[in-house]
């Protein structure tokens, strides 16, 4: 289990999410949309998916979360993919 | 004939002796007195704006005891208690429960004063101050102990400090570093002259009024006596900040700033939910941001302006994060509901939401949308999907919910990397504060440290409120069992009439 910070834009606050580094960034962005969408955010059925940012650049889906190489409870954003 | 009170007072306030025996710098060490490079006898110019003496004392707080004691007993008498609001009720637990040991730190601050302040008037003044906050933990103690057989949760006015719920670690966190371990010079600047001379008002006037339009008069008696030696004591910070102005005006500036900020943080989360939430909505009398505008703002900028200081840079931030702050620790609250001990109202049935809405312009494209979500939810019976599933990420500096301070359009990274380890802020204010005194804040071993660091188990929800101490009874739970949620269900369809 890896923490980082996660925070879903258009939700109020920033959740703990525990991630595996195995974990692609597609998965990542899913865990940090798990506890904001549907819960606090409407959802969007049937949607693309999840994109995630790292230092405001958005992430590749397919890149190993382990392989960004951060330290823990870094701030990670995800939003709804266009 | 016996002398009056002004033919002796200075004699009597300034007493002091030349120490001798030991190094006066080992008597008055600066690390506690916190004079610095100001010279000894820059403290002589050190005048208190109220003139007290011991006999006046005992015989003014005697009556305000006696009163107190006789309103409480006539009204546990007449059984008020039984009658009040369930959601105001709730605003009374959590002001004891986060206040009553804050009262006790302060009188270990007094005595500060009393044993370490860099004058002798100073110090003599302390013994009232500290005589105040004594009777101040009382009250709140009698208080709650009278109630305990109404309700358990009165027992947190005793308990919350031994437990680790993460509200009370967030109070504590703030009044241990302003209170318990700031010098004198550093203290009457953070509480006597921010905390208690400005955001008491918000807790111990405003929130005093709509407890007595709650019918509440025993709490609201409580917190007005209270507030009358706060009045009194809080002045203690004038002088000193005259002669800091004087000889070192940077760090008056900066003091006051980060106190502020942290202060008014604090407060969004004791007072805004209470007082825009949970009152009544007939008996609430003004908004959490009128209170603030017309008690607070007002008071701390004309502090600025009578002084020569500036307005903090962050004042136009935080005069926005009126409109917001207390709307998203209000939101985080109730959601983490299982966490209080205290039953939060939601406070957002139609008709609260547009007292909401009048109040604050923005509320419903902000937090209407978030809160529309959790309704369907709600109406839906997916309670399961309303309740807490992670832990948020707290502040370094506040030790409160990252994006709490503003609306989610704010919600941003506000990250610093020290020493090797990861530190998330609040705010960009936030970060500047623990910017300028790393070392003392970067210790500190917050919620989510503990928690990764194995401390609490087991590592999920259930053992997470086991480790804050939240038991059944005490657990907070939506007070009114989200009758307020049906305001938003559909009316149901006329049953169609068939013609006989």
């Amino acid at each position: 289990m890896f923490p980082i910070t996660g925070a879903f834009q258009g939700d109020a606050w920033a959740s703990l999410i525990a991630v595996d580094t195995e974990d692609t960034i597609e998965t990542v962005g899913e865990k940090i949309a798990a506890v904001s969408v549907g819960k606090r955010l409407v959802s969007r059925a049937g949607g693309p998916g999840y994109e995630v940012l790292l230092n405001g650049e958005v992430l590749d889906p397919q890149t190993t979360f382990g392989n960004l190489g951060v330290l823990p409870m870094q701030w990670f954003e995800a939003r709804f993919r266009d | 004939m016996l002398l009056n009170r002004d033919d002796w007072y200075e004699t009597s306030r300034d007493l002091n002796w030349t120490v001798s025996y030991v190094d006066p710098a080992e008597a008055f060490p600066k690390t506690w007195s916190g004079s610095g490079d100001i010279p000894e006898n820059a403290w002589d110019a050190w005048e208190e704006p109220f003139r007290v003496s011991y006999r006046d004392y005992v015989r003014i707080q005697r009556e305000k005891e006696s009163g107190v004691a006789a309103v409480g007993n006539a009204l546990a008498r007449a059984g008020v208690y039984e009658k009040l609001d369930p959601a105001h009720v709730s605003a009374s637990h959590l002001h004891m429960g986060m206040t009553c040991t804050v009262e006790y730190m302060a009188v270990t601050m007094q005595s500060r004063f009393c044993r370490f302040a860099p004058t002798p008037k100073w110090r003599n003044l302390g013994v009232f101050g500290m005589l105040d906050e004594t009777r101040h933990t009382q009250l709140d103690l009698r208080f709650s102990h009278d109630l305990l057989k109404q309700d358990p949760r009165f027992d947190w006015a005793q308990k919350a400090f031994h437990t680790n719920e993460w509200g009370v670690v967030a109070v504590k966190n703030f009044f241990d570093d302003v209170m318990l371990s700031a010098d004198c010079v550093e203290a009457a600047l953070a509480t006597s002259l921010t905390v208690e001379h400005g955001f008491t008002n918000i807790q111990f006037v405003a929130l005093a009024a709509d407890a007595m339009a709650a019918g509440d008069i025993n709490w609201s008696n409580l917190l007005s006596s209270i507030q009358t030696d706060e009045a009194r004591h809080a002045q203690q910070g004038f002088p000193t900040l005259e002669v800091l102005m004087e000889h070192d005006p940077e760090r008056a500036q900066r003091s006051l700033d980060v106190a502020f900020w942290r202060s008014a943080r604090l407060f969004q989360t004791l007072t805004g939910p209470a007082m825009d939430y949970y009152t009544p909505l007939e008996q609430r009398k003004m908004s959490y941001k009128e209170f603030m505008l017309e008690w607070v703002i007002n008071h701390h900028e004309r502090i600025l302006r009578d002084y020569g200081l500036k307005k903090p840079w962050y004042w136009d931030k935080f005069l926005y994060s009126l409109d917001h702050g207390h709307h998203c620790m209000h939101l985080g609250t109730w959601w983490y509901r299982p966490t209080l001990f205290w039953k939060p109202n939601a406070g957002v049935s139609k008709d609260e939401r547009a007292w909401l809405n009048e109040k604050y312009p923005t509320w419903e494209e902000t937090w209407g949308v978030l809160w529309d979500q959790i309704i369907e939810n709600v109406n839906d019976g997916r309670i399961e999907d309303t309740l807490p599933q992670t832990l948020p990420v707290l502040c370094a500096l506040t030790q409160l919910p990252l994006g709490s301070g503003f609306s989610p359009r704010e919600l941003g990274e506000n990250q610093l990397v020290y020493q090797g380890r990861v530190y998330q802020f609040d705010s960009d204010i936030s970060k500047w504060c623990f910017e300028l005194e790393p070392e003392r804040y970067a210790g500190h071993l917050g919620v989510i440290d503990r928690f990764l660091g194995g401390e609490i188990q087991p590592p999920d929800l259930a053992g997470a409120l086991a480790w804050m101490g939240l038991t059944p009874e005490v657990m907070g739970d939506d007070v009114y069992g989200y009758r307020w949620a049906r305001d938003y269900l559909e009316p149901a369809e006329p049953a169609m009439r068939t013609e006989s």
